[in-house]
C-alpha cells in the first residue's frame, strides 16, 4: 500500500493499543503500554482460549485450542510460525501490526513458544518493507527474542501466505502450496510440528494472556467475544485497520471510515463474497452474522465498491489477477480459473452475451474443490457473488455493451504486479496460432483466427511458456516486454449511442415509450423498465428456474 | 518511521527462475560433442595395444567416416522439418510446433555433426585448418571441398542467428532475419553438392535420395512462395468451405434443432423464446418451423 492505512478503533482498543500516540511501539513504550506479558504453561495457555473460544484470525477461523493440542500431541519439539506475509492485496492488518507494534506479536509468538516448549520462532514477512525492516529490529533489540526467532521474506504473491506454501518456503523449497494435505500441525518446517497463525492471532492471544478471560470477554458478544480487526479499503476516504468489537453493524464502520455510497461490498476479500449494499449495512460485522448474510469474515478485509466505477470491470480486473496468481501447479485451477477470467473480461467489454455469462457460470463451478489449496475455491466464490450482486450492472454490459463507467482500479492490487507482459505487434501477426496452443492460459484465439490476449502479467510459472511461444512465433510478432513503465494502451471504450444519460435511464424516470420503434437487443440503449427486466430474467436464468417472461 | 539501518531478512521460498545464459547453454552442445573425437583420436594415436586403444580408434575411423553424413542428414532433416513447419496448408499448429520442435534438434544435430566431420577432417590431415573455415584459402583444397566450408560457415551463421532469433524480432531486423536464414536453402543444396562429390563416391541409391530431397523441397517452396503471394490478402487466408451460404433445408434444420432441444431438456434454462420481446417475438419464423410442437419451448407459443 502506498499510504500507511490509518488506525481506528470502535470502543475499547486491545491489540491496536497505544497506535494513537505512537508511529511505532519501541520495547519502552510497548511495556508501559501494555506491561509484560505473563508466562504460562501449555494447559493454562489452552484453558485460556477455550474459555473465550479464540479462534485463528488468518481467515479460517481455526479454533487456537485445538491446533494447540495439535500440535503438543506429537513428541518432537514444535515450531513456531508467525505468518506475517498477508498475501491478499487488500489486508494491511497483519502489515501494519508487524510494522507499528511488533513487540506485541512477539509477545504473542514468545509466549506460546514458552507454553509449547517451542525449538524456534519463525517470523514470515514480505519483502523487505517496513514491517520486515520493523520486526527484524525488534528482535535485534530485544535480547530474549534474538536468542530465538529468526526472521524470514517470503516472495509477495497471492499463495505464498497459504499455510504449506509457508512452510515449505521456511523449509528451504519454493513458496508453493504443497500437493498433499498435511497439517503443519503434524508436519511442518523441517518436518517439525509448527503452530502455525497470523500475526493478529499471536497479537490477541497476547492480549489475551494479559487481561485474562473476564477482561477479554468484556468487548464484544458472548458467542464472539474480544476485538475483531478489519482491514476496511476501497472507495473509502482512507483504508483503515478498524479494531472492532463483533456485531457492531458493517454500516456503522464504514460510516466511520468515509465510505463512498456503494454498489456492492466485498467481505473477506479476494477469497470472499460481496454483499449487496442493503444487506452489507446491517449485517453484523461477526463470524456468525456475516456468514448468516451469505458473506464470510475471513480475514477480516472490507472493501467497498463506490457508484464511481464499473463493478464488472473491477471483478474481471480482480479475476484476472486471482488468474495469474495461482502456481500453475493444479491443473483445473491453472486452466480454469483464466477461462473465467477471459470470459468476464468479454462480458465488461460488452463481447459477451448469454453464453459467455452460463461459460463464466460453468467454469466457476468446475474449479470448486479441484486444487491443492483454497486458491480455485475462493476464487469461484468472488466471482459467483459477484454475478449475483451486480446482475444489474452485468445486465447493462450484456445488453447495451457497457454501464458507461470506466473500471477506476479501486479494488487494490500488489504494487509489483505486472512487470513481464505478453505483446503482439498487430502489423506482424497473421492469426498462426501457435501461440494459443503454446500458452492456453493466457491466449485464444478469437473467431477469425487472430489471438486474444488475457490481460494480465505472464505469471512465473508461465515464462517458460511464454518464452517458447515468443520464440515460436513464425511471424516474429509476439514479444515478452518487462518494460514496467510502459502502462498498456488504453482500449478503447465500446460506447454506444446513449439517448439519455445512465443516470436517468436508472433513475425510474422513463422517456415516453415510443410504440413504433423497433425494440432491438442490441445497439440500442434499453429503458429503465426492460433492463430491469433483462435483469430479473438473468438473475432468474443463473437461479436454475425456468425464465418467466419479463416483457410480456 | 525511522529504525536503524536495515536488519537483513533472509529471503526464502523463491522459485529459480529460468536459465538465462540460453544461447550458451544450447551452444554447448556441439562444443561438448567435440570431445568424443578429439579423445578417441588422442588416445589411439598414443599408440598401443590394449582393448581400450583399439575400441578409440574404431570411434575415431567410424566418427570420420560417417559424421559427414550424419551432418548431411540432420541438415536435410533440419531444412525440410522448418519448411514444414511453416505450412498452412496441411499442418496444424499443433503439428506445427512439432515441426518447429523437430527443426530446431535437428539443426542442433547437424551442426554437432558438422563441427565432428570438421575437426576430424583436420586431424587426419585430409583437409588444412584454413579448409574448416575459409573457403578455396588452402592451395590443395578442391571446387568440393570449398563448396563444403562455404556450406558450413553459412549453416553455422544460420544456426547461431536463429538461436539468437528472440533478438531480431525485438528490433526491427525481421527481415535481416529472414533473409540470413533463407540462404539455408542456397547452403544446403551446397552442402550436397560436397557430400555427393568431395570424398568418396556415393552409392546410386544416395545419390538419388537427396536429388528426391531437393525436387521436394523445391516443390514445397515453389507452394509456399505461392501460398505466401496468395495470403497477402488476408480475406483469402479463411478456409473456404462453400462459396455461398446454402439456403437452409427447414427439415434438416428443424432436425438438428430437435436434437438440439432435446440435450438441452435436463438444463435449468430451455431455449425458448419467452424472454424475447414481443416484437421480437413476432418477426420469428412460424413455430412449425423454429420450434418443435413436443417441446415446452414450442408450446409456450401457443
Amino acid at each position: 500500500m502506498m499510504q500507511p492505512p490509518a488506525v481506528i478503533r470502535v470502543g475499547q482498543a486491545r491489540v491496536t493499543a497505544g497506535l494513537d500516540r505512537y508511529a511505532r511501539l519501541d520495547l519502552g513504550a510497548h511495556r508501559s503500554v501494555f506491561g509484560a506479558a505473563p508466562k504460562l504453561t501449555a494447559a493454562e495457555l489452552i484453558t485460556l482460549c477455550e474459555q473465550v473460544d479464540l479462534r485463528g484470525r488468518g481467515g479460517a477461523a481455526f479454533p487456537v485450542a485445538r491446533k494447540l493440542r495439535a500440535v503438543l500431541a506429537r513428541k518432537r519439539r514444535p515450531v513456531v510460525v508467525v505468518n506475517g506475509s498477508e498475501g491478499e492485496p487488500g489486508s494491511a492488518k497483519d502489515k501494519t501490526l508487524l510494522a507499528r507494534s511488533p513487540y506485541l506479536v512477539l509477545d504473542g509468538a514468545l509466549l506460546v513458544a514458552r507454553a509449547i516448549r517451542a525449538r524456534e520462532v519463525v517470523v514470515a514477512v514480505t519483502g523487505q518493507g517496513p514491517a520486515a525492516q520493523s520486526v527484524a529490529d525488534a528482535v535485534a533489540t530485544d535480547r530474549a527474542c534474538s536468542a530465538i526467532v529468526r526472521v524470514v521474506a517470503v516472495p509477495d504473491r497471492f499463495v505464498s501466505g497459504e499455510s504449506s506454501a509457508l512452510v515449505n518456503a521456511i523449509s528451504g523449497g519454493a513458496a508453493l502450496p504443497s500437493g498433499t494435505k498435511v497439517r503443519a500441525a503434524d508436519s511442518g518446517v523441517h518436518g517439525h510440528p509448527t503452530y502455525l497463525s497470523n500475526a493478529e492471532t499471536f497479537a490477541q492471544i497476547a492480549v489475551l494472556a494479559m487481561l485474562g478471560p473476564e477482561g477479554y470477554a468484556s468487548a464484544g458478544p458472548a458467542h464472539e467475544p474480544g476485538t475483531v480487526l478489519l482491514t476496511v479499503g476501497g472507495s473509502v476516504a482512507q483504508t483503515a485497520i478498524v479494531e472492532t468489537p463483533a456485531d457492531v453493524p458493517l454500516g456503522h464502520i464504514l460510516d466511520i471510515c468515509g465510505a463512498r455510497p456503494p454498489q456492492g461490498v466485498l467481505v473477506g476479500g479476494y477469497h470472499g463474497m460481496w454483499l449487496a449494499p442493503e444487506v452489507a449495512y446491517h449485517v453484523p460485522v461477526s463470524r456468525a452474522g456475516l456468514t448468516a448474510a451469505g458473506g464470510m469474515l475471513g480475514a477480516g478485509v472490507v472493501l467497498v465498491l463506490g457508484e464511481e466505477t464499473c463493478p464488472l470491470g473491477e471483478v474481471s480486473r480482480i479475476a484476472g489477477y486471482l488468474a495469474s496468481q495461482s502456481s500453475g501447479q493444479c491443473g483445473p485451477c491453472k486452466l480454469g480459473l483464466p477461462a473465467v477470467a477471459r470470459s468476464l473480461a468479454a462480458i465488461t467489454a460488452g463481447a459477451g452475451g448469454v453464453d459467455e455469462l452460463e461459460a463464466v457460470r460453468r467454469a466457476t463451478a468446475r474449479v470448486r474443490g479441484r486444487g491443492a489449496c483454497h486458491h480455485p475455491d475462493g476464487t469461484a466464490n468472488f466471482v459467483a457473488s459477484a454475478l449475483d450482486v451486480f446482475a444489474r450492472d452485468l445486465t447493462e454490459h450484456m445488453f447495451r455493451g457497457t454501464c458507461g463507467r470506466p473500471a477506476a482500479g479501486v479494488l487494490p492490487l500488489d504494487a509489483g504486479y505486472g512487470e513481464t507482459r505478453l505483446t503482439v505487434d498487430w502489423t506482424r501477426c497473421q492469426g498462426h496460432g501457435l501461440c494459443a496452443h503454446l500458452v492456453p492460459e493466457l491466449i485464444h484465439l478469437d473467431e477469425n483466427g487472430f489471438p486474444a490476449f488475457l490481460d494480465v502479467p505472464v505469471p512465473f510459472w508461465l515464462s517458460k511458456n511464454a518464452r517458447q511461444a515468443e520464440d515460436m512465433c513464425p511471424a516474429l510478432a509476439l514479444r515478452l516486454s518487462t518494460a514496467t513503465a510502459a502502462a498498456p494502451r488504453p482500449r478503447p471504450k465500446a460506447r454506444p449511442v446513449q439517448p439519455a444519460p445512465i443516470a436517468a435511464l436508472t433513475s425510474g424516470r422513463d422517456p415516453a415509450p415510443d410504440p413504433d420503434e423497433p425494440p432491438t437487443l442490441t445497439g440500442r440503449a434499453l429503458r429503465s423498465a426492460e433492463l430491469n427486466a433483462a435483469s430479473a430474467w438473468l438473475a432468474e436464468l443463473g437461479s436454475g428456474r425456468r425464465p418467466s417472461r419479463p416483457w410480456s | 518511521m525511522h529504525f536503524r539501518p536495515p536488519a537483513a531478512v533472509a529471503e526464502v521460498g523463491q522459485v529459480r527462475p529460468a536459465s538465462r545464459a540460453r544461447t550458451a547453454a544450447i551452444l554447448a552442445v556441439p562444443a561438448l560433442s567435440l570431445l568424443i573425437p578429439a579423445l578417441a583420436v588422442e588416445v589411439a594415436s598414443a599408440g598401443g595395444t590394449s582393448q581400450l586403444t583399439r575400441i578409440c580408434a574404431a570411434v575415431a575411423r567410424f566418427l570420420l567416416f560417417y559424421s559427414g553424413v550424419f551432418a548431411l542428414i540432420a541438415l536435410t532433416a533440419a531444412v525440410a522439418a522448418g519448411l514444414l513447419a511453416t505450412d498452412r496448408l496441411v499442418m496444424s499448429p499443433e503439428r506445427r510446433i512439432l515441426a518447429q520442435a523437430l527443426h530446431r534438434t535437428m539443426s542442433l544435430i547437424g551442426i554437432s555433426a558438422l563441427a565432428n566431420h570438421i575437426l576430424l577432417e583436420i586431424m587426419a590431415h585430409r583437409a588444412s585448418i584454413a579448409d574448416g573455415f575459409i573457403p578455396f584459402m588452402d592451395a590443395r583444397s578442391t571446387l568440393y571441398m570449398g563448396l563444403g566450408t562455404l556450406s558450413s560457415d553459412l549453416f553455422v551463421v544460420i544456426i547461431v542467428t536463429g538461436i539468437l532469433r528472440r533478438r531480431f524480432a525485438r528490433g526491427a531486423g525481421r527481415w535481416l532475419w529472414r533473409a540470413i536464414h533463407a540462404t539455408a536453402y542456397a547452403a544446403w543444396p551446397l552442402g550436397i553438392l560436397h557430400g555427393l562429390l568431395a570424398g568418396r563416391t556415393a552409392k546410386p541409391y544416395v545419390d538419388w535420395s537427396y536429388g528426391g530431397c531437393v525436387a521436394a523441397v523445391g516443390l514445397a517452396l515453389t507452394v509456399r512462395y505461392i501460398v505466401a503471394s496468395r495470403g497477402r490478402n488476408s480475406a483469402a487466408r479463411a478456409p473456404l468451405r462453400s462459396p455461398l451460404p446454402l439456403p437452409p433445408d427447414p427439415a434438416a434444420t428443424a432436425e438438428a434443432l430437435a436434437e438440439y432441444f432435446a440435450a438441452r431438456q435436463h438444463m435449468p434454462a430451455p431455449m425458448t423464446t419467452a424472454h424475447l420481446h414481443p416484437a421480437v417475438r413476432r418477426s420469428l419464423p412460424p413455430p412449425s418451423w423454429y420450434e418443435p410442437a413436443d417441446h415446452p419451448a414450442g408450446q409456450d407459443r401457443r
